[in-house]
């Protein structure tokens, strides 16, 4: 990939503080625990069209999406990969690297121009650990979001299996 | 249950980069599963695999009992029943199925046929081969090695849509309604005739009159209008979709079989309407040819640049042969003209019952060959097959004979 992740310039500061009080991880988070928060934090804008991250990459990094929409998708065969989901601003990918220190899952790319805020294991993992209360907050809040996204997997399981059966013609329902 | 609520599988298709290191570009595409259903082509079991028997009943129905000598397993068809598995023989889509019984029992009850369907399956009787409807989407591509290769590759899978495309054409309906009224239809054929007379007036008295250079600097400008007539051919269609109520599906530019650049309008939806609305969007992509031909033609005749009019003229001409030429049926491909007589004869699959035929009234093989006379309908089939060919080999010959008369 092309683009880097840049630290933010002070001027840069508070766009990220209002970005990341609209992430579902720091719904709970201070204004003042998000701008302390976001000295650790880096930018990275990215044009439409380009894959941020491949399935199998090191996954070391958080991503929080400021502006645009990237869409989620695993190989499927040759050239074709279903599409899991997509995400926009507010949401987030890479947390699951970030937990197990996998490689990335799946392939997420951006589908508009975006704005990504990241920061990387290490740093999140030092600065979570400094402060008890800010860490106990972020793991809920992860929790939560792990457990929806499970049930929109499920979801989308039971619909592919309708889709089959659908598509071949084998439902009389 | 509307589209909106069935199953949707989301693809997404990857379209390499130049350099490993580049991230190459995508498009996703999204398939709702009965438009999946919707082409598969079910097949009955061979002929000599089952024996059928017609039995006649109390009141005075007839049903079908068919006999999988394999299997040992019986299916009792009602004349419904009997009609569908018919049509299942491997050339009829579901959609032409769906649209068989509805031109023959006036009800389209989908559920019958997912019924029968199941079945017929679950006692062996009917196949459904695989669907391609993915084959190519799923298929391994392999990376060309030069810049060129996969320059034309890309340029090859390139396949560019309108997003919500129905409600955009939708919206162009309500703004150009007028043009779908009678009023409208009158002048229409006005125009047209108008037109024809002013061509054909022309031509005879006077050829096309551009000099090189003229014709040299206005080939793009020509050019770029027979696309913009391409492209109006095909909202044409989308729009007269609009007018009888149903959905367009897509609308956008990509390469047919990977190899000819085209615009196209998916308007398969109007499948689910009566004929006279099918015959209609049919025809709507040519009518609109012809009377944009008939305008320029027109105009030509009173516009006082000699360069201008004459190059009005050639393209009148060009814009006419365009929209006579996707009116023409015959030509074993799913032109305007072929769904038009499909549609006419109330034959869907003509081109396959054609081809099917062709082949069994002249294979080599002598066994092969069928020999009894021809059914009302094969005779159809085999008139649309023998002038298909004869137009095909007709084209050839006068492409050939053109370009040797430049020599």
């Amino acid at each position: 990939m092309a683009f880097s992740p840049k630290p933010l310039r002070k001027d840069q500061i508070k766009d990220c503080v209002r970005s990341l009080q609209s992430v579902t991880l720091f719904a709970d988070w201070t204004a003042t625990e998000i701008g302390e928060f976001c000295n650790y934090v880096q930018i990275m804008p990215c044009p439409a069209q380009e894959v941020v991250l491949w399935e199998g990459d090191a996954g070391d990094v958080l991503y929080m999406i400021a502006q645009g929409s990237v869409v989620v998708s695993r190989k499927l065969k040759g050239d074709v990969e279903t599409v899991i989901c997509r995400l926009h601003a507010g949401d987030f990918f890479g947390e699951l690297d970030v937990i197990d220190d996998q490689s990335a899952s799946a392939n997420v790319q951006t589908e508009t121009d975006c704005l990504f805020y990241t920061i990387g294991r290490e740093t999140l993992y030092r600065e979570l650990e400094r402060n008890s209360r800010l860490q106990s907050k972020f793991l809920l809040a992860l929790l939560k979001e792990v457990a929806k996204r499970l049930r929109t997997t499920n979801q989308r399981l039971t619909d592919a299996i309708l889709w089959g059966i659908d598509a071949t013609s084998l439902d009389t329902g | 249950m509307n589209d909106k609520a069935k199953p949707e599988l989301e693809l997404l298709i990857r379209t390499p980069g130049p350099s490993p290191e580049s991230s190459g570009s995508f498009v996703t595409k999204r398939y709702v599963a009965n438009q999946v259903a919707l082409t598969v082509r079910p097949k009955r079991i061979p002929d000599e695999s089952f024996e059928m028997q017609v039995q006649s009943r109390k009141d005075h129905k007839v049903s079908y009992v068919v006999h999988h000598l394999e299997s040992d397993r019986y299916l009792i068809l009602n004349e419904e029943e009997y009609f569908l598995w018919q049509k299942m023989d491997g050339l009829y889509t579901l959609r032409d199925v769906a649209t068989a019984f509805f031109i023959k029992f006036g009800s389209f009850d989908f559920r019958k046929i997912h019924q029968f369907l199941e079945r017929a399956r679950r006692d062996k009787l009917i196949v459904i081969p695989e669907t391609d409807l993915m084959r190519t989407s799923l298929g391994d591509t392999t990376q060309p090695s030069t810049w060129v290769g996969r320059f034309v590759q890309n340029v090859r899978s390139t396949d560019w849509r309108m997003s919500n495309v129905d409600k955009r054409i939708g919206a162009i309906y309500q703004r150009t309604r007028v043009l779908f009224t009678r009023p409208a239809y009158v002048a229409y054929v006005a125009l047209f005739i108008a037109g024809c007379v002013s061509l054909v007036a022309h031509y005879m008295s006077s050829g096309v009159d551009i000099s090189w250079i003229a014709r040299l600097l206005l080939l793009p400008v020509l050019a770029s209008m027979l696309a913009v007539t391409l492209v109006l051919h095909e909202l044409a269609h989308a729009l007269a979709c609009k007018h009888f109520g149903r959905e367009v599906r897509a609308f956008g530019f990509t390469f047919l079989n990977r190899v000819v650049p085209i615009v196209y309008a998916d308007v398969t939806d109007i499948w689910m309407s009566k004929r006279k609305a099918r015959i209609a969007v049919s025809f709507a992509g040519p009518a609109s040819g012809l009377i944009i031909a008939s305008v320029a033609s027109l105009v030509a005749r009173l516009v006082p640049f000699p360069t201008v009019s004459s190059f009005l003229w050639l393209y009148a001409l060009l814009a006419l042969m365009l929209s006579l030429g996707s009116l023409y049926p015959c030509l074993f491909i799913e032109s305007d003209g072929y769904h038009l007589l499909s549609d006419t004869l109330r034959i869907p699959a003509l081109r396959e019952h054609a081809r099917r035929q062709l082949r069994e009234r002249f294979s080599f093989d002598a066994k092969r060959r069928a020999t009894r006379s021809p059914t009302g309908d094969e005779w159809i089939y085999l008139t649309y097959g023998i002038a298909s060919i004869a137009s095909i080999g007709a084209s050839i010959v006068g492409v050939l004979l053109l370009v040797l008369a430049q020599f």
